[in-house]
């Protein structure tokens, strides 16, 4: 076997030369970054690929790396311009030189980046995504939701680890109005290939809850990687807009914002922001129902004291009302006072001339009587002072008379004159009713006496005395 | 007292609504201290939901721990 052979060393020293003959230095390349790692020293030593567009078939591989002193410009560069980290899945556009060394093989030393080429490119593919969305109609679904008032129980998605999510729950549990809020962690990877299917699981699980929580808060955990395209992933976009509940995002980043932030219900720049926005809120809804409650004390002080007012003008409208009244019946009262004396005066005069003409007519009255009286006494006291006279004259008439008559009735002149006396049983006969036919009758005359015997007894009807 | 599951969104549209009668001098002064009370209930009702731990709700987030 005489076959002519070089050694390894003699064969890779030979590609060296030809590739460092062929000049491939400053050579714009654009591929996408399949791994990266940056070692002790700070060299960044990294995958380039390059996938076919339709079918996602690796296409193309090379070891790339990137010199630490220039890697840290680099970087930096790269971060202060895109707002995103030199991280996996990035497409890029670098300035490479082709190297190669017989111990390594070949390599691609990359000497400058041009982010912008990263930026168009991330800003199609969020294009896209947000395209897509809007063509499913979810893209502003949750904008659409109403955040609550008060948003008191928060379900976080969030790295447990990262100090973004510790810096968040201390805020919200030192808050200056007292607020209690209920949180509960629903841990999620943020970066990385993972990151994608960990954010939705955590949706899923919050799902499960849904009914307890009033927002999701989706906070990136902070630190020094700022990996930022996760949440410009359509799936994660996906799981957000149509949640039922509010998202509320505090990716931080300080470019343009990612599909998350663009489809989520409220977007906020940090997890502090987000915290701040969940205590002012609160805040402002004890501020407003004070206000408010003030303003309805206020409203009602006013009322009852423009009642108040109104009985107090209804009274003071009252007392002049009352007043006039009063005065008017003073007025009348006094001037039915002031006619009074005339009234009294007439009255009594009337009276008086009544009175008077009673008494004069009574005065002639008593005149008269007393006229009458004084005659008839006049003739009484004249009947008096004659009638003595009078009774004398008869007295001495009637006893002439008696002395006439006793001389006349003398029986036994009687007797002589005629006269005779007849008696009945011994007694005189002096009533002829008490004699009877049959009895024994004398009569006596002047000188002697008859007897006989009654015959017939006739009386006489009318009873003359004499 | 406000119901139990009164919401914060629930008092404070009442506390509005009665601000609002209030203000278009729809209530007569008798209904105004009934109202008063109303919303200082509300309010109380809200600061001590605010502020004050709910146990029932602790209860929950306790159950997701495990």
């Amino acid at each position: 076997m005489g076959q002519e052979a070089i050694t390894l060393f003699q064969l890779n020293q030979r590609i060296k030369g030809i590739i460092d003959d062929a000049l491939l230095t400053s050579i714009w390349v654009k591929a996408e970054i399949g791994e990266l790692r940056v070692n002790r020293n700070g060299h960044c030593y990294l995958d380039l690929i390059e996938k076919s567009d339709d079918t996602d078939q690796l296409k193309a591989r090379s070891r790339a790396m990137i010199w630490a002193r220039n890697f840290r410009m680099l970087k930096a560069y790269f971060e202060s311009t895109t707002g995103q980290s030199l991280t996996t899945g990035l497409k890029v556009l670098v300035k490479v030189s082709v190297q190669f060394q017989e111990v390594f093989g070949m390599s691609l030393v990359i000497s400058d980046i041009d982010p912008s080429y990263t930026m168009g490119d991330l800003a199609r593919k969020r294009r896209e995504v947000l395209l897509k969305l809007e063509e499913e109609g979810v893209l502003e679904m949750n904008k659409e939701l109403q955040l609550a008032d008060v948003i008191q129980k928060i379900a976080i998605i969030s790295s447990p680890t990262a100090a973004g999510y510790g810096d968040f729950v201390d805020q919200l549990e030192t808050n200056h109005w007292g607020i209690k809020f209920y949180h509960h962690l629903f841990p999620a990877v943020m970066q990385g290939e993972n990151a994608e299917s960990s954010i939705a699981e955590a949706f899923d699980k919050v799902f499960e809850y849904v009914g307890f929580f009033d927002a999701v808060v989706l906070i990136r955990g902070g630190g020094a990687s700022i990996d930022l395209l996760c949440f410009d992933s359509y799936w994660v976009a996906y799981h957000l807009a149509q949640f039922p509940l509010p998202v509320i995002t505090g990716i931080g980043h300080e470019r343009d914002e990612s599909v998350a932030d663009l489809v989520a219900n409220t977007t906020l720049k940090t997890p502090t922001a987000v915290a701040a926005f969940l205590i002012e809120r609160a805040g402002a809804f004890i501020q407003i129902i004070d206000e408010k409650s003030a303003w309805i004390a206020d409203i009602a002080r006013e009322r009852l004291q423009q009642e108040k007012q109104r009985t107090e003008n209804l009274a003071s409208a009252y007392v002049p009302l009352v007043k006039m009244d009063l005065q008017k019946r003073q007025a009348r009262l006094e001037r039915q006072v002031g006619r009074l004396p005339v009234t009294v005066s007439r009255r009594l005069g009337d009276a008086f001339n009544k009175l008077s003409r009673i008494a004069d007519k009574s005065g002639s009255l008593s005149i008269q009587i007393i006229r009458g009286e004084r005659n008839s006494l006049k003739t009484n006291l004249q009947k008096v002072s004659t009638l003595p006279f009078k009774r004398f004259l008869e007295e001495d008439r009637k006893l002439k008379y008696l002395e006439q008559t006793a001389v006349l009735n003398d029986p036994v002149k009687l007797l002589k004159k005629g006269y005779s006396l007849s008696y009945v049983n011994g007694q005189l006969v002096k009533d002829v009713s008490l004699v009877k036919k049959g009895d024994q009758i004398t009569t006596r005359i002047s000188n002697g006496e008859i007897k006989g015997v009654v015959e017939m007894v006739n009386k006489k009807n009318n009873n003359n005395k004499y | 007292m406000p119901k139990k599951k009164l919401s914060y969104n629930e008092a404070i549209t009442e506390i509005e609504e009665i601000l609002e009668r209030m203000e278009s001098d729809e209530l007569d002064v008798d209904e105004l201290s009934e109202k008063v009370k109303r919303v200082s209930e509300l309010v109380t009702y809200c600061r001590n939901k605010l502020k004050t731990t709910e146990e029932e709700v602790e209860k929950v987030l306790k159950e997701m721990e495990e």
